[in-house]
């Protein structure tokens, strides 16, 4: 039995190979070792976490409520560049302020407060004005540093050709220089600013800041002939149009106020529910505005239209839950939400009116704002 | 030759791989921490006590060579125990400085990988730091992270988040025979699951697209640009890219079913095809050099690895391109070594770079392919000896093929439960095929990003072998016996299965009486293990119902094969009940009973089960007999915990099998003498006689 052993055995390891099991042993030991030094390295917090909203952190722990008020000089750390606007409640409190002036900061800044300079510092509510002066040569403004940005790429931009991405570099709103693009594309095209306030969403303030970057071209010779077909549109800035109708889904408040009986209260409620709606499709709807009478609607019926132009929903990507549409209340919503996230795709209206509960005449409200493509 | 002789011989080749020795209980080792949790700290003791003891055997060897023995046994010991231990330690959420697990937590988390499913991105994530009581602290450990798709976010590799998450556990799946996720997560090293709260989190930093990245999706889209956007497209990003696109479920199906599934995922065979095309390519080029023997490989390891960049180093070519890397090096410093043992070398390499590699497909598939191509191929390639030299390649394609399958089909087996009984056909297709295709693709992306014009054509030459490779695999599939489904090797079958090959193996190079008994003997073997499984099922028609998360499942479990049977589309009906032979155990849906069809042909559509049904019956009675009846005399019960009282139209059913504790309290003084039985796990066997 020993002989089998030792020598026909097929555990055994000859001189050489018991050797190498050792340098096998001591590899594997080494191995061991760097990865639990990978894992005792010590990791630098980079990062700048902002404060989420109060009762977030209550519910989160509830047993921490009671954390000591005055910071302890020794928890500061030492001053960093920062950027008031963008600064952390964590932050600021690493910086030495107590967790009531740094939570007034940061509410200051999430609600639109904005720091101009290093003497608005003053403005929030319980600073020491020894903090202002300790903290005052650490102020880095990223908001000036933007404004320059601006500054330099800033061109004459000529509305007719300026792609989206010029458009927001210049400091339009995503939402607006899309509204735009999709007006030129309609055909229209851009010759005064009064052509630039046509678009949804843009107010006098906006067009002031951007026509310093914009380019118009005053004389119609110089845009694309193959446009010109409707640019008869509203040149004249003073005078009401007395022939031609106004569009509704154009028009901004100026316009609408020229209609007899629509003072500037009516007028922002129009724009503001055709905004809510995404734009009208039929000249009815306006028989919805809350407090128009139906003599005004009478009286300017004549005078208004509805062009294209409509936003519509795309009803296999959007959440309905989370979009408030004037034809349809949170409950039906959900309906409709649950009900495509069970069939989804959907093709098309037939496909919806399956849920039995909504009535045709929802569906006959609701559906020109429905998008079925699935692209 | 007496046996003594035969074991000489045997223990020749034995001895050859001392790294495959050592590797086999380090593997053990690995696997048994499913199952075995020793401290940390007893296992290291014992570990140090270990070496101690072979340090004294080593001293007193030439002493007493009586304990030559004991050295090999206790080093098997050894690495088995370091094994458990390796793989102990690496699981993280072992580790002292695993992030603290509380019923919420605030992380910053930075995303390593990024999966598609159908409503989430899967963002498997690290910790990079824990909140503790207002301050930050550093933590590891790892967390699959469900990004919602209808958020705005759109989540990348490496992107540094806060957020507030609460945590949760993988299920395991209470019902059997299924995918146990929470097992696999936990082999990635993932035991916490969380939903980011779209309206709470915050985006620290945002990645920018590295190389590797951008490498990939340029490639990706010289692919698609080549294919187009049909079901090829998938495929050909699977074999070059190694990613995981959504492929055409029926196609996929046929892949699977042919046996053919491992050329999907891409292993070691697609790095180690392309190794072999560069190294014929540059050999010929270089046929008259003296420095091919060392310039050559380092050629091939520097191909492999622009491939690998070219293609954006995805996670398993990435691992195959190791793997070769190590062989072939390994091959460079030792000339005269066996190709096994440097092969165990690279999985060595692997294992201790990351132990959970053991139980991914695309490891098990490239070593065992590689294992099996160095012990069966000699054998079987000797077994025709052809003077053509045509016929030659394809008999030398055709027995590394069967080579590589007769090791692969087994874990094929186990993780796609197919038997492909075409598979030694499938091979001979797949393999010229998989030349082709990678020969197309290694050339294809270089002369895009350099713009050669000229051969555009091989463009041509790529598109049609995948269609062409798709299209034969389909028609193998509908072949008969082609779909052979249902087939549960348990991993012991499988190990069997791969050792009945090797002394297949064997008894090809030793032609004697010992190696076909010993080929014979664990035959029979597997064979009294399979039946045993067998004869425990043979008998009985078994319904299986479980309930998990409020969705119940019933399979029937039948002679030969496990059906699920309410499946998202499947449909009870006479060629169902006549193929798998249900006759003495049916399924009425009572909600349903008026879709319950008349005469022979049963029609519950079992789909409308998950939603509104409040009850199964499981009833014992012939098909043929009067349906009305079947319905009074139902013997058994199985209900989920929707089911009401008052719904039920029935007479004193025998036996009520129920998953509620209250609701089987209800149940008893409903139905006083029926018996009521609650189901404490989710899932229940019921024996129908």
């Amino acid at each position: 039995m020993k002989k089998y052993l030792t020598e026909n055995s097929f555990i055994n390891l000859n001189h050489r190979e018991r050797k190498s099991v050792f340098f096998l042993i001591a590899l594997l030991a080494v191995s061991i070792l760097v990865y639990c030094l990978t894992l005792w390295w010590p990791r630098k917090q980079i990062y700048s976490v902002s404060t989420m909203d109060k009762y977030e952190f209550d519910s989160i722990s509830s047993n921490q409520m009671h954390e000591p008020k005055a910071i302890d000089a020794n928890t500061k750390t030492e001053l960093i560049p920062f950027d008031p606007n963008s600064v952390s409640k964590a932050e600021l409190e690493n910086f030495g302020l107590s967790s009531r002036v740094a939570s007034a900061w940061t509410n200051y800044t999430s609600k639109g407060g904005r720091f101009r300079s290093a003497d608005d510092l003053k403005k929030i509510y319980g600073i020491k004005p020894g903090d202002v002066e300790r903290l005052r040569p650490f102020v880095r403004l990223q908001h000036v540093e933007n404004t320059e940005k601006i500054n330099e790429i800033a061109l004459p931009l000529d509305l007719n050709k300026a792609s989206y991405k010029s458009l927001i570099e210049i400091g339009m709103p995503g939402r607006v220089a899309n509204t735009l693009l999709n007006y030129r594309q309609s055909g229209k095209i851009f010759k005064t600013i009064q052509d630039l306030k046509k678009v949804i969403g843009m107010n006098d303030s906006l067009v002031e800041i951007l026509s310093p970057f914009i380019l118009f071209h005053e004389d119609p010779k110089d845009i694309d002939s193959s446009n010109t077909s409707v640019s008869s549109l509203v040149p004249n800035h003073d005078a009401p149009p007395k022939e031609s109708t106004i569009d509704l889904n154009q028009s901004d408040t100026t316009g609408l106020k020229y209609l007899p009986g629509i003072g500037s209260k009516l007028a922002s409620r129009i724009v503001k529910y055709r905004d809510n709606l995404g734009g009208f499709y039929t000249v009815n709807q306006l028989k919805e505005i809350y407090g128009l009478p139906d003599s005004t609607f009478a009286k300017i019926v004549s005078r208004v239209s509805v062009g294209g132009g409509i936003k519509k929903l795309e009803v296999n990507k959007t959440d309905f839950t989370k979009i408030h549409h004037p034809y349809m209340d949170k409950k039906q919503a959900l309906i409709i939400q649950n009900y495509i996230k069970q069939h989804a795709p959907i093709y098309n209206l037939e496909d919806l009116k399956q849920i039995e509960v909504l009535e045709p005449s929802f569906w006959s409200r609701i559906a020109p704002y429905l998008d079925f493509n699935l692209n | 030759m007496t046996l003594e002789r035969y074991l000489l011989e045997l223990k020749i080749y034995w001895i050859k791989y001392p790294l495959l020795r050592l590797l086999i209980p380090f593997s053990i080792g690995i696997v048994l921490r499913d199952s075995i949790q020793v401290p940390t700290v007893l296992l290291s003791m014992v570990l140090v006590l270990l070496i101690v003891s072979l340090i004294l055997i080593h001293s007193k060897i030439k002493a007493n060579l009586g304990i030559v023995p004991w050295f090999g046994i206790l080093t098997s010991l050894f690495f088995a125990g370091f094994g458990l231990l390796w793989s102990t330690i690496r699981n993280e959420s072992n580790q002292p400085s695993h992030f603290n697990v509380e019923s919420r937590v605030a992380l910053i988390t930075k995303a390593y990988y990024i999966e598609e499913k159908d409503r989430f991105w899967d963002c498997y994530s690290d910790v990079l730091f824990q909140k503790m009581n207002d301050s930050w602290n550093k933590a590891n450990g790892k967390l699959l992270l469900r990004v919602p798709k209808a958020s705005s976010y759109l989540p990348n590799a490496r992107d540094v988040i806060y957020g507030e998450y609460r945590l949760l556990k993988p299920d395991h799946n209470a019902a059997p025979f299924e995918f146990d996720w929470a097992n696999h997560l936990d082999h990635r090293n993932i035991h916490h699951i969380t939903y980011l709260d779209t309206t709470h989190f915050q985006i620290l930093k945002k990645a920018k697209t590295s190389f590797l990245e951008k490498s990939r999706s340029w490639s990706d889209n010289i692919i698609l640009a080549m294919f187009g956007n049909n079901r090829d497209y998938p495929v050909a990003t699977a074999m070059l890219l190694g990613l995981r696109k959504k492929i055409d479920p029926e196609l996929y199906r046929a892949y699977s079913a042919t046996g053919a599934v491992h050329v999907l995922a891409v292993s070691g065979l697609h790095v180690g095809i392309l190794a072999k095309i560069i190294e014929l390519l540059f050999g010929f080029l270089m046929r008259r050099s003296k420095a091919k023997k060392i310039i050559l490989p380092v050629i091939v390891i520097l191909c492999i690895w622009l491939y690998t960049i070219l293609t954006g180093g995805t996670p398993s070519i990435l691992r195959s391109a190791l793997m070769f890397t190590l062989f072939i090096i390994g091959k460079l410093l030792q000339k005269d070594a066996q190709p096994l043992n440097i092969l165990a070398a690279a999985a060595w390499v692997l294992l201790v770079i990351n132990p959970d590699d053991i139980y991914n497909i695309g490891f098990q598939l490239s070593f065992g392919a590689m294992a099996g191509i160095f012990i069966l191929y000699e054998p079987i390639r000797v077994l025709w000896p052809i003077e053509n030299k045509v016929l030659q390649i394809g008999w030398e394609i055709t027995a590394v093929s069967l080579a590589a399958q007769l090791f692969i089909y087994p874990i094929v087996g186990y993780h796609f439960h197919q038997f492909a009984f075409y598979f030694w056909l499938t091979s001979i297709v797949s393999t010229p095929f998989s030349y082709l295709i990678i020969a197309a693709g290694v050339a294809v992306f270089p002369i895009k990003a350099v713009g050669l014009t000229f051969l555009y054509w091989i463009d041509y030459l790529l598109i049609y072998s995948v269609k062409w490779m798709n299209d034969i695999i389909e028609w193998l599939y509908t072949m008969p016996l082609g779909k052979l489904k249902g087939w549960w090797p348990s991993a012991l079958d499988g190990m069997i299965l791969v050792f009945i090959s090797i002394l297949f193996g064997l008894l090809l190079k030793k032609r004697n009486y010992y190696s076909l008994s010993i080929l014979l003997y664990s035959m029979i073997l597997l064979f009294l293990i399979l039946t045993s499984e067998k004869i425990v099922d043979t008998n009985r028609s078994e319904i299986i119902a479980s309930q998990f998360r409020g969705r119940s499942k019933i399979w029937i479990k039948n002679r030969n094969a496990l059906i699920q049977i309410n499946g998202d589309s499947t449909i009870i009906n006479s060629n169902y009940v006549d193929k798998y032979d249900i006759r003495y155990s049916d399924i009425v849906l009572l909600d349903s009973v008026k879709n319950y069809c008349k005469g022979e042909n049963m029609e519950v559509d079992l789909t409308t089960i998950r939603a509104d049904s409040n009850l199964y019956k499981i009833i014992t009675s012939r098909r043929n007999d009067n349906k009305t009846d079947e319905v009074k005399n139902a013997q058994l019960i199985v209900m989920n915990k929707y089911w009401k009282p008052d719904s039920m139209s029935l007479e004193y059913p025998a036996k009520i099998y129920c998953f509620d504790k209250s609701q089987s309290e209800i149940l008893k003084s409903f139905y006083p003498i029926t018996e009521v039985i609650w189901i404490e796990s989710s899932f229940v066997q019921l024996q129908i006689k």
